[in-house]
């Protein structure tokens, strides 16, 4: 890891969604988490669905406001609501490309609105050469730029999603299961695609996934969480081979490995 | 092992009758008597669709346009007729546990509804019978849980509940289709063993439909391989996973990241994406996909052929060629001098 001050800084942020009065129950969704990650780096956070990973994703991204804590963005802090230029600084990639897309919409004007909108480009076609440049760096290309969603395939949206968010030219890129709605062979591509991005354009990312083996392959480092809280952070291979939390460990041996044991072998036939 | 099930020739289509599209064409396979049997491949591959057409509950608009479809009764293999096997033979457990189940229903009189209506119990019968099953299936309170409402319970809990109404009716197959893909992990895991255990310990059959090869690896002893409405390759899992014998199911293997992939290299990604249904290439449909295409393969007829040296089947003219087995997953996707992308 680098030295120096990390481009973002999350700091003891609480997202409770509870009636203010009656607090009982459980833990609020968001039990201060602190991450931070260094300029260029991409860090990955694992977790089961309900373990706060997309609310928290959620607050990063400026979507919510926290219950508390602050996010800082180059030492700064990042006020909630954001403004319009603030807003743009860190962007989001979202699981579902179906739906976090405009069906209406072509390809050239989800993009160029969005530039447009943002002063990124100055008239409409200096707008259309810019959205052809982002297909181009995702992969794509002015071929799909008067296609709708539904004329796409589902690796095709998800590069649409990305191209969108790197309209803004974001510092932080989150990718909340970016790659989970995807056939196992398009994802690899749009993995491919992402880790190429983060290295030439030098983004820092938040790469939120279930999936451990995919995290590791584009993490840098590697943050777990379970029900609300950061239980272990460490390096990508340290965290899967040797997990130090019980709830890592129990996650590192329910997921299914290709060369894990089967069900079938004597040691495994134990009752459920 | 004796067959139980048997799918011969099977070919789904839809639209018009005159320019019908086929989904699904000549998918054949055999699962023997108390086998996990895998149907493998991605979204738009023809397996779900497969599944439903074994059971008679396709879609509206998709038809099947030919072959047979056998099961194992009194010793020989016969063809049936789906409202003999329904909720008798065969039992089925859908993907989503949060819509599959009637909400209106209390979770007793949901897992017993089939065989009520099919023989008659007494409601008393039904409710001790529900209370045995769902304890079979592992509901940790099953006496209170058969009062329960579908919507009172996990996502894991509803998928055994289901598990339970599939094993009501005593079946001797049963059909999953993608029962853990909305699960957590640790959940599914804890379903991949529930299946597992009662197939075990029933001597149950099991045709599993998935994405996901790390859980056909967990559960099945053999697989198909489905790829653009066709089987592409079928054997043992262990075989397949570890010397497949088509490019495309190497391909698989290659592009998902393990906890092993090395992470300093691009993922071996398959260029492009799958056809649909309506626009396949002529003979082999993974060859404008395939780093070992020859001119030979776009006139292919499509063959499940034996592979010399391994107890694999493969529609891969290419196999022989390709080193000879064993084949291992790196020969098959290294570029051979003669293969054009």
């Amino acid at each position: 890891m680098s030295a120096g001050t990390p481009l973002l800084q999350v700091d003891d942020i609480v997202v409770d969604y509870r009636p203010r009065r009656g607090r009982t129950g459980g833990p609020p969704a968001v039990d201060h988490v602190s991450l931070d990650i260094p300029r260029g780096r991409t860090l990955g956070l694992v977790g089961q669905s309900g373990c706060g990973k997309s609310s928290l994703a959620r607050v990063i991204a400026g979507l919510a406001a926290p219950t508390g804590g602050t996010i800082r963005l180059g030492g700064a802090e990042l006020p909630a609501p954001r403004g319009r230029t603030d807003a743009t600084r860190i962007q989001m990639v979202f699981q579902d490309p179906g739906s976090a897309l405009n069906p209406m919409h072509t390809v050239r004007r989800t993009l160029t609105e969005l530039l447009l909108v943002h002063r990124r480009a100055a008239g409409r076609s200096a707008a259309t050469d810019r959205a052809v440049e982002l297909l181009e760096l995702v992969g794509l290309g002015a071929a799909v730029l008067d296609a709708r969603p539904r004329g796409l395939s589902g690796g095709q949206r998800q590069r649409v999603g990305i191209a969108r968010a790197l309209a803004v030219e974001p510092e932080v890129l989150i990718a909340d299961e970016a790659v989970s709605a995807l056939d196992v062979s398009v994802q690899a591509a749009v993995l491919n695609t992402l880790r190429d991005l983060g290295a030439r354009l030098d983004l820092t990312m938040l790469f939120i996934s279930h999936d451990l083996a995919v995290t590791r392959y584009v993490a840098d480092e590697v943050a777990v969480m379970h029900r609300g809280r950061i239980v272990e952070r460490g390096l990508p291979d340290d965290v899967l081979r040797n997990p130090r939390h019980e709830y890592t460990r129990s996650l590192v041996a329910a997921t299914p490995r290709m060369d894990g044991p089967a069900l079938s072998a004597p040691e495994e036939a134990r009752p459920v | 092992m004796s067959p139980l099930l048997r799918i011969t020739d099977l070919v789904l289509e839809t639209g018009p009758a005159a320019a019908p599209v086929r989904p699904v064409s000549h998918v054949g396979f055999e699962v023997a008597h108390g086998e996990a049997f895998g149907l493998v491949g991605e979204s738009g591959s023809g397996k779900s669709l497969t599944l439903r057409a074994v059971i008679g509950l396709l879609p509206e608009g998709v038809r099947q346009a030919g072959g047979t479809l056998e099961l194992e009764r009194d010793g020989a293999m016969r063809p049936y007729r789906f409202a003999e096997v329904r909720g008798r033979g065969i039992g089925m457990v859908f993907q989503e546990p949060m819509t599959a189940l009637n909400p209106t229903m209390r979770v007793g009189d949901l897992v017993t509804a089939g065989p009520r209506a099919r023989y008659g119990w007494s409601r008393r019968a039904a409710r001790s019978r529900a209370v045995d099953l769902l304890a079979e299936v592992g509901m940790p309170d099953p006496k209170a849980q058969a009062r329960m409402w579908p919507h009172q319970l996990s996502g894991g809990l509803r998928q055994r509940v289901m598990i339970a109404m599939a094993l009501a009716t005593e079946p001797s197959v049963l059909l999953c289709d993608e029962p853990t893909t909305a699960l957590d992990v640790a959940v599914q895991d804890q379903i991949l063993r529930l299946l597992h255990r009662i197939r075990t310990e029933r001597g149950l059959s099991i045709v599993f439909v998935t994405h996901d090869l790390g859980v056909v690896r967990r559960l099945c002893d053999r697989v198909a391989v489905m790829y653009a409405g066709q089987v592409v390759e079928t054997g043992r899992v262990e075989e397949v996973f570890t010397r497949p014998t088509h490019p495309y199911s190497a391909g698989l293997l290659r592009s998902m990241p393990t906890q092993d992939t090395p992470r300093d290299r691009p993922l071996a990604a398959i260029p492009g994406g799958q056809p649909g249904a309506g626009d396949r290439p002529e003979g082999c449909r993974f060859a404008p996909r395939c780093g070992h295409a020859l001119p030979a393969c776009a006139g292919l007829a499509h063959v499940l052929a034996a592979v010399p040296g391994s107890p694999s089947r493969s529609a891969c003219i290419r196999v022989a060629d390709l080193g000879g087995p064993p084949l291992d997953r790196e020969a098959l996707l290294s570029p051979l001098p003669g293969g054009t992308a």
